[in-house]
């Protein structure tokens, strides 16, 4: 907060939790969906756990599919992710780059309100499945 | 983390930045079971995890499948297997079928069952028919 000359009194770190997961969209199908979805490490983790805590950012599409072009490397396949996780991610950066956002808060007892600076970070990307795909490692020969 | 560290509390982590990863070279990165992605979707911005120089290194928590399926469970299975003499592992698998058959375990699951020995491995195909035999 020194580095941004910022009051850490009136300031507040609000981490970013990003959630990814594909789920198959049918018993018989092969079609998957992987929603990307985001909450904010402010709140509570009872109100985490309920999914209006959670706002879906975008879908994941795999690009091989689309393109029909299913030969490609496991290299490949991964810029290929990230290319689509850029995309989905660029508001959430924006929001970062952007610098201090301005928040209100009301105290609803009194009605006195509270200006605190807001400082955007990404935290954690959890995700059920392996992460091998967002920090790039292999699977085989982890052990 | 290999698997083989996975009970030892005193084990010193190499935690990798993300310049460490940038700086090396496919086959560098393949040692260490990991690839190369020239356009990661976590490197920009620099402030995006905040002051942290690890970046998505340590924003990703263990999972259920590394951390535990591969390795701890794994590892249990290393420290049981270690601990056994001959004479206990020959006792272990003539008491495998009944206790498969006793415990109502799934038919599916007792179609295969593989014992893993450090010395050699041992496939018990069939259960069924381990259980006819020693009968």
């Amino acid at each position: 907060m020194r580095k941004l000359n910022l009051d850490p009194e009136e300031s507040i770190v609000v981490p970013i939790i990003l959630f990814l997961d594909a789920t198959q969209i049918g018993g018989l199908s092969s079609h998957s969906l992987e929603p990307l979805m985001m909450t904010l490490r402010i709140l509570k983790r009872t109100l985490r756990n309920d999914p209006r805590a959670w706002k879906n950012v975008g879908y994941v599409e795999e690009v091989s599919r689309i393109l029909g072009n299913s030969k490609l490397t496991p290299e490949e396949k991964l810029e290929d992710y990230h290319f689509i996780l850029k995309l989905l991610m660029q508001d959430i950066k924006d929001l970062i780059t952007s610098g201090p956002v301005e928040w209100v808060f009301i105290d609803r007892g009194t009605g006195k309100k509270y200006r605190r600076n807001m400082i955007f970070r990404l935290m954690m990307i959890i995700q059920k499945e392996p992460t091998d795909g967002l920090v790039g490692m292999d699977l085989i020969g982890t052990q | 983390m290999k698997t083989r560290f996975a009970d030892d509390p005193d084990h010193h982590c190499n935690i990798l930045h993300f310049d460490d990863i940038d700086n090396m070279s496919a086959s560098q990165l393949a040692n260490i079971s990991m690839r190369k992605i020239v356009n990661n979707a976590f490197r920009e911005p620099a402030n995006l995890f905040g002051a942290s120089p690890y970046g998505i290194c340590t924003a990703t928590p263990p999972e259920p499948l590394h951390a535990v399926l591969l390795g701890i469970m794994v590892r249990l299975f290393q420290f049981f297997d270690a601990n056994l003499t001959e004479k206990h592992w020959k006792i272990l698998l003539e008491e495998i079928p009944f206790i498969v058959s006793s415990t109502g375990i799934s038919p599916a699951c007792q179609s295969i069952l593989i014992v893993e020995n450090s010395k050699q491995a041992i496939l018990v195909k069939d259960i069924s028919l381990a259980k006819r035999n020693t009968q």
